[in-house]
């Protein structure tokens, strides 16, 4: 079948405010000269479809006074364009100075591969950038629109950005050129190339319905499921997805974006998978799904997998062995690592790893024996990839770190060592299999702790209870693995994303629309999935976008909860949202505790996706990037039946406010009924803060069990100041609600000073048991942004606290922090970015900093103490200002480590 | 008796033909061999070693919050099996397989195979009929290069204790730097975690004997070590080379306009390493003198060049060029001395304006001159790999090898390969060429 690019038929909006429309066909030129008013730079040439081509140096100029006349505060651009390749300063229309800091007018183009909208109220150009990069060679409609407020771009009727601005346009002061198909200003000229069908100027804004329109013309393949890639072997993955609709589907993909291999999908139901087979390794596949309609062919957007990340096993074919089926046996079929300690001829070793996704590492003390199996190995590329044969004279000692081996045996009748040291490098919930068929699994590590959600455990206290074998320096850790995931995993430094989780021995990590499951003890990893539509950022103004329990993760994406597989990361169901929502809002929050399931509802667009550029999430002040993402409603599903159970809608939730412990579950509210009307899901105005209450719900019924009035708050007021970030945390006792609140002076503008303030409210009714305050340290760098870490007893929040229950300010500071990143606690500690902005281990005790150098954590929380370990999976390897380290790894007390005596070179 | 006949027959075969003993050719890394091929090359056998297993992953896709895309990799030292080449024989370590192995040149036959507990990252340094190693378990290893008779192993680590890494063990002091013999002694270090004390090693290469062990801190010592005057010079990856001294193993501090893993010794001790950062746009590579650490020159939009006598083959965005570089620094500094003296010239100072008009015209005449350093330039797709062998220059491609004349840059020979072409060792009259796959592709005079 011969796959069509998707055009638009001169989709437009109605001529209503229309003051200017250019097209750009051939019937319009007469040499040079456009009609009615433009004139061509070059000899204008054009393309079969009879569009100019802008290419090298061509580009059109109209009459300044044209522009001069638009209007400055309410005016729409509209465009369709297709861009035949992405550059910087690329200009569709503009009438724009940008002089150093003399920066003026407007202009609609793009930036890179995103399509950006700027214009100037007198300062510098603001943009409104898209997130979603541009598809070169492909149609696009666009609408860049100013109302003297907020500036937005519209990308084939969907709001691609918006931006709040004051005040009209400031235009040049100096002669500038009106421009269509080029940059150009008094000192700089960049022409673009592609193709503009047209360009209009409106004086009015286009209407909901008029959006709707273009935006249904312009839509794709539509999915009941959205698609997403699972690696299964090298070179191996499967690509699955659910249509809306039964009929088959066309799949084009290849190691570029022009595609290439296509293939059918021919499934009756509405469930696609499909076997991609023979990928080439270190390699980013594009792809795009398409299928037909009564409307002709639809397509998706081109996503893109990238096999770099495809750490799956390779299958080992050998014989079998009588015992391997009894060793497997209870271990579930996913990669792991594996030790064998003393050999016999080997045969056991290969039958493991040929019946399993273990990757094995023998031990033993014969040179030659493991020689002539090395070299057998070799020859059947086995060696160093799925088994390891590995020289030790002496046995009796392996020179690894406890709770390493999911599987830990010997080939041997007779053990060359003591199986107390089998036993001790079995990873908790690993299998210690003895001669004579004698098995044991291992316990977890006394007093380790799970991070199941975003701050540890769902009551949001970054403190789950780890004790990490009472370390509290970083000499007291020593390294228990180290490796993938690298710095191509993620996105630069994970701007605000959310925090990995580690529970029942694995630990999740998610990077650049895609994540994966690794082995918390040995970092092996488990599997690996390609989403494209997984990203959500922003996390200190909304909450994550995933939770785990022992069995399954649960990830939100777009309106719906995938529940998968902890093991394998097969998708067991989908979850959708309450029945009124399903087609205007997304999975906003998501929380698990027994049997219950939380999600929440928050409308389509109000998510944080953009990552590219400044997006910084910690501006001080009232900004459209540090607005709080709401939600319409919370709901409760159960586990057990994967049921909806209850929905609890009233006002407008505030989504880092949600906190779930011990089977209630509280937020803040804003009953706000004006804007909960006008609202767009995401809000930064001071209105969110009227009539806000406190809630506290049944988490199995919805029921509420009590719900106040939220006291007035100690800095803001109704005219002044603002604010900056809100969190919910529970203890045992209580709900803390933490407010960053920002100064600001007579005119409205931040001091750069401001405070956190903790309001305590008892679990039992909602009592205020204290209101109380400690100082901001600084208002950059995610200081004023710093989420609470919430003990029973105190509460650390940059740079010092409280105590509790009485909220007095504690007596000492913590310290340093620096750079972005949050601040999570262990029994004895606080681990943190500090000294030269690498990962730091503030002691309880000592009252002091230790410091891994070059360990850089990510610009949120990429670093969790858990499963009795400290987890660093990597975060910052895109930032390119130090000389960070780029690699995923993990420790473990030294205390639990087997490591004995110290280490120093023989000489 | 065996031995010395095995000996004596490899030396015959490959009589007057220049060995390649180690990494890039020399301890300065030049990848200059002074002996041209006989042109034309034909395939004479193919190597599959499976696939490299990186002890690093890729770079971040992009700095996004600099809106800064196309970061470079500063830790890519081991994107293939590298070879040396001597005795009629090649060697290579497999970060695969754990081994060096040792194949006869003529037939690609394995005459010998070394396995070490992990990875092995650089190819054997060739010496004296000795073959020298380094692996990931944190030993180094002497083997008789001819038989692969193990001579002696030293623990380069200060225990034993090992890791998971990327699905195999690797000791937490890896040796990743190669083993750099110079001047009769034997220096490779011990180093991963800037956190934990690195140690560099420095043995007589005759009797293994220690000299000196010196320990550093903050540091992790990762790529092929250099060896240029009276120091050494050890990357960092994503931090500045360190430098240290041949006297006693001292640190006397780094090179902070230099960085990456790509370094390379000029004969006058400029250090050409990149790329120095990730926050530079384009690709760069520098060149640093080695007493000041100053930037000496940068080459924009490049990741590899070689230097053969004083003149520099590189790559710049579509361009393979010739650069005079001994004259281009000449000039420079003439331009430079220009540019200064004018900025002390006050125009308004009516008596200094015949000379600020003298060197107005100076300066442009030797922009002129600077024009003048670039010998040719052709378009050409940018290179993995180029060194040198005599009047040739080879060039290292995505699944393609390819031979110019140093002189003109017109293309001499090419051939297919499998595979980008990170490795490319011109020795003994063969052309063997490692590629990112893991093959080793070995070209000889046709018959």
């Amino acid at each position: 079948m011969k796959l069509l690019l998707l055009t638009l038929a001169g989709i437009s909006i109605a001529n209503a405010g229309l003051l200017s429309h250019w097209t750009f066909g051939k019937e319009k030129f007469e040499g040079q000269s456009l009609k009615p008013s433009g004139e061509a730079a070059e000899n204008p040439e054009f393309d079969t479809d009879g569009h100019l081509v802008f290419a090298a140096k061509q580009h059109v100029i109209f009459p300044e006074e044209n522009a001069q006349k638009l209007p400055l505060e309410t005016f729409t651009l509209e465009a369709r364009v297709r861009i035949d390749q992405p550059q910087k300063w690329g200009s569709i229309v503009s009438y724009s100075q940008d002089n150093g800091s003399h920066e003026r007018g407007w202009l609609l183009g793009y930036n890179g591969s995103r399509f950006s909208f700027r214009l100037s109220t007198g300062g510098p150009l603001l943009e409104a950038a898209a997130t979603e990069p541009l598809e070169p060679g492909h149609w696009y409609h666009l609408f860049a629109t100013y109302d003297g407020k907020q500036m937005r771009l519209y990308v084939n009727g969907t709001l691609a950005s918006s931006r709040a601005v004051t005040g009209p346009v400031v235009l040049p002061e100096i002669p500038t050129p009106f421009v269509v198909g080029a940059y150009k200003d008094k000192d700089e000229f960049y022409p673009i190339t592609g193709r503009i069908d047209f360009v209009k100027i409106h004086d009015t804004l286009p209407t909901q319905k008029e959006l709707a329109t273009i935006a249904k013309k312009s839509a794709g393949v539509s999915f009941s499921v959205r698609p997403a890639v699972r690696f299964l072997a090298p070179g191996k993955a499967l690509l699955f997805w659910e249509a809306s609709h039964p009929g088959k589907a066309i799949i084009a993909y290849g190691p570029t974006r022009k595609l290439g291999t296509i293939v059918e999908s021919t499934a009756k139901e509405l469930r696609h998978e499909l076997l991609l087979e023979k990928l080439q390794p270190h390699t980013r596949y594009s792809y795009r799904i398409s299928s037909e309609t009564e409307d002709g062919p639809k397509f998706s957007p081109i996503y893109e997998f990238d096999t770099g990340m495809n750490y799956m096993p390779a299958p080992a074919p050998s014989p079998t062995h009588p015992l391997a089926d009894n060793y497997l046996q209870d271990l579930s079929n996913q990669p792991g690592f594996a030790i064998v300690v003393g050999l016999t001829d080997g045969s056991l070793t290969r039958a493991l790893a040929s019946q399993s996704q273990l990757n094995i590492t023998a031990f033993d003390d014969d040179l030659d024996l493991i020689n002539t199996i090395r070299r057998e190995l070799t020859t059947e590329k086995l060696h160093g990839s799925r088994i390891t044969l590995i020289h030790l004279p002496d046995l009796k000692k392996i020179p690894l770190t406890s709770c390493v081996g999911n599987l830990v045996c010997s080939e041997r009748k007779e053990l060359p060592c003591p199986s107390s040291e089998l036993s001790r490098l079995t990873r908790p919930q690993g299998r210690t299999a003895l001669p004579g068929g004698t098995f044991t699994t291992r316990d977890p590590i006394p007093g380790s702790g799970e991070w199941t959600h975003q701050y540890g455990p769902p009551s949001n206290t970054a403190y789950s209870g780890e004790r990490l074998g009472g370390s509290q320096a970083t000499g007291e850790l020593e390294l228990q693995w180290i490796g993938r995931p690298g710095a191509n995993f993620g996105i630069d430094r994970q701007p605000r994303m959310s925090a990995p989780l580690a529970t029942n021995g694995k630990l999740f990590h998610q990077g650049l629309n895609r994540l994966m499951a690794l082995d918390a003890y040995n970092g092996q990893i488990l599997w690996g999935m390609e989403i494209p539509d997984l990203r959500r950022v922003n996390i200190p103004h909304d909450c994550a976008n995933w939770c785990a329990d022992d069995d399954h993760l649960y990830v939100a994406i777009k309106d719906l909860l995938w529940v998968l597989d902890a093991a394998t990361g097969k998708r067991v169901t989908t979850l959708k949202l309450t029945a009124d929502h399903r087609d205007s809002h997304e999975w906003g929050y998501i929380a698990q505790e027994g049997d219950t399931v939380i999600g929440s509802s928050v409308r389509l667009g109000a998510e944080f996706k953009k990552y590219f550029g400044d997006a910084w999430y910690d501006k001080v002040g009232r900004d459209s990037d540090t607005a709080n993402v709401l939600s319409d409603n919370i709901f409760g599903y159960s586990k057990s039946t994967w049921k909806s159970n209850w929905s609890y809608s009233r006002g407008l939730i505030i989504n880092p406010t949600i906190s779930l412990s011990d089977g209630k579950l509280c937020f803040l509210e804003s009953r706000n009924a004006g804007l909960k009307k006008d609202t767009s899901g995401r809000e930064a105005t001071r209105n969110l803060w009227k009539d806000i209450h406190v809630v506290c719900l049944d988490a199995s019924t919805g029921k509420v069990i009590w719900e106040k009035p939220f006291p007035k708050t100690l800095l803001r007021t109704d005219a002044k100041g603002f604010i900056q970030v809100s969190y919910g945390a529970m203890t045992s006792e209580g709900f803390l609600a933490t407010l960053s609140e920002g100064d600001t002076n007579e005119l409205g503008k931040p001091t750069g000073k401001g405070l956190f303030s903790y309001h305590y409210f008892d679990l039992a009714d909602g009592t205020v048991r204290f209101q109380s305050q400690t100082s901001w340290r600084t208002n950059h760098h995610g200081s004023h942004i710093s989420h609470p870490v919430v003990y029973e007893d105190k509460v650390y929040t940059d740079p010092t606290g409280i105590s509790l229950p009485d909220g007095k300010p504690l007596d000492h500071k913590f310290g340093p922090r620096e750079g972005c990143s949050a601040v999570v606690g262990t029994s004895y500690g606080l681990l943190l970015r500090g000294i030269d902005r690498c990962l730091t281990f503030w002691s309880h005790d000592q009252k002091k900093p230790t410091h891994w150098p070059r360990l850089r954590p990510s610009c949120w929380l990429s670093f969790l103490p858990a499963q009795g370990l400290f987890l660093v999976p990597e975060g910052g390897g895109g930032c390119s200002c130090g000389g960070w380290m780029e690699t995923s790894l993990a420790f473990i007390p030294r205390n639990n480590s087997g490591i004995t005596g110290s280490e120093e070179p023989k000489k | 008796m065996i031995r010395s006949t095995l000996a004596l027959l490899v030396l015959c075969s490959a009589a007057s033909a220049k060995p390649w003993t180690t990494y890039r050719h020399d301890n300065r890394r030049s990848g200059v061999s002074s002996e041209s091929l006989h042109l034309p090359l034909s395939q004479a056998w193919s190597h599959d070693g499976g696939p490299p297993q990186q002890a690093w992953t890729g770079p971040a896709k992009w700095d996004a919050y600099s809106a800064n895309d196309g970061l470079q990799s500063m830790r890519n030292f081991d994107p293939c099996h590298f070879t040396t080449a001597d005795h009629g024989l090649i060697y290579f370590g497999s970060s695969a397989d754990n081994a060096v192995h040792c194949l006869d040149a003529k037939t690609g036959d394995e005459k010998w195979l070394h396995f070490t507990n992990s990875s092995v990252r650089f190819p054997p340094t060739i010496i004296d009929e000795k073959a020298w190693f380094g692996s990931d378990d944190g030993f180094v290893y002497c083997a008789d290069a001819l038989t692969g008779k193990p001579l002696w192993n030293k623990r380069a680590a200060p225990s034993d204790r090992l890791v998971p890494s990327n699905g195999k063990l690797i000791s937490p002091w890896p040796v990743r730097t190669g083993i750099t013999v110079e001047n009769g002694r034997a220096w490779f270090a011990a180093s991963l975690l800037p956190w934990k004390t690195s140690y560099l090693w420095c043995i007589d290469a005759t009797t293994a004997e220690q000299i000196h062990l010196t320990e550093h801190s903050g540091v992790t010592l990762q790529g092929a070590m250099l060896a240029g005057g009276d120091r050494l010079y050890i990357p960092q990856g994503r931090a500045a080379p360190v430098v240290l001294k041949q006297k006693d193993g001292k640190a006397t501090g780094t090179i902070s306009q230099a960085g990456g893993v790509f370094c390379l010794l000029t004969e006058d001790n400029q250090l050409i390493a990149g790329p120095p950062n990730q926050r530079e746009r384009d690709e760069q590579l520098r060149i640093a003198d080695t007493k000041s650490g100053k930037r000496l020159t940068t080459f924009n939009n490049t990741t590899r060049v070689v230097v053969a006598q004083g003149k520099a083959y590189l790559h710049s965005v579509d361009k393979l060029q010739c650069l005079d570089l001994t004259r281009k620094g000449e000039v420079e500094t003439t331009l430079a001395s220009h540019q200064t003296a004018l900025k002390k010239l006050d125009p308004k100072v009516e008596t200094n304006l015949p000379e600020i008009e003298r060197l107005k015209k100076a300066l442009t005449d030797t922009q002129v001159e600077l024009k003048k350093c670039l010998l040719w330039q052709i378009v050409h797709p940018a290179p993995f790999e180029l060194v040198v062998a005599g009047d040739q220059l080879i060039v290292g491609l995505n699944n393609q090898v390819s031979i110019l004349a140093t002189a003109t840059g017109k293309t001499l020979w090419q051939e297919k390969v499998t595979g980008k072409a990170y490795g490319l060792t011109p020795a003994q009259g063969r052309l063997i060429v490692s590629t990112d796959l893991g093959h080793i592709h070995t070209f000889a005079p046709q018959q």
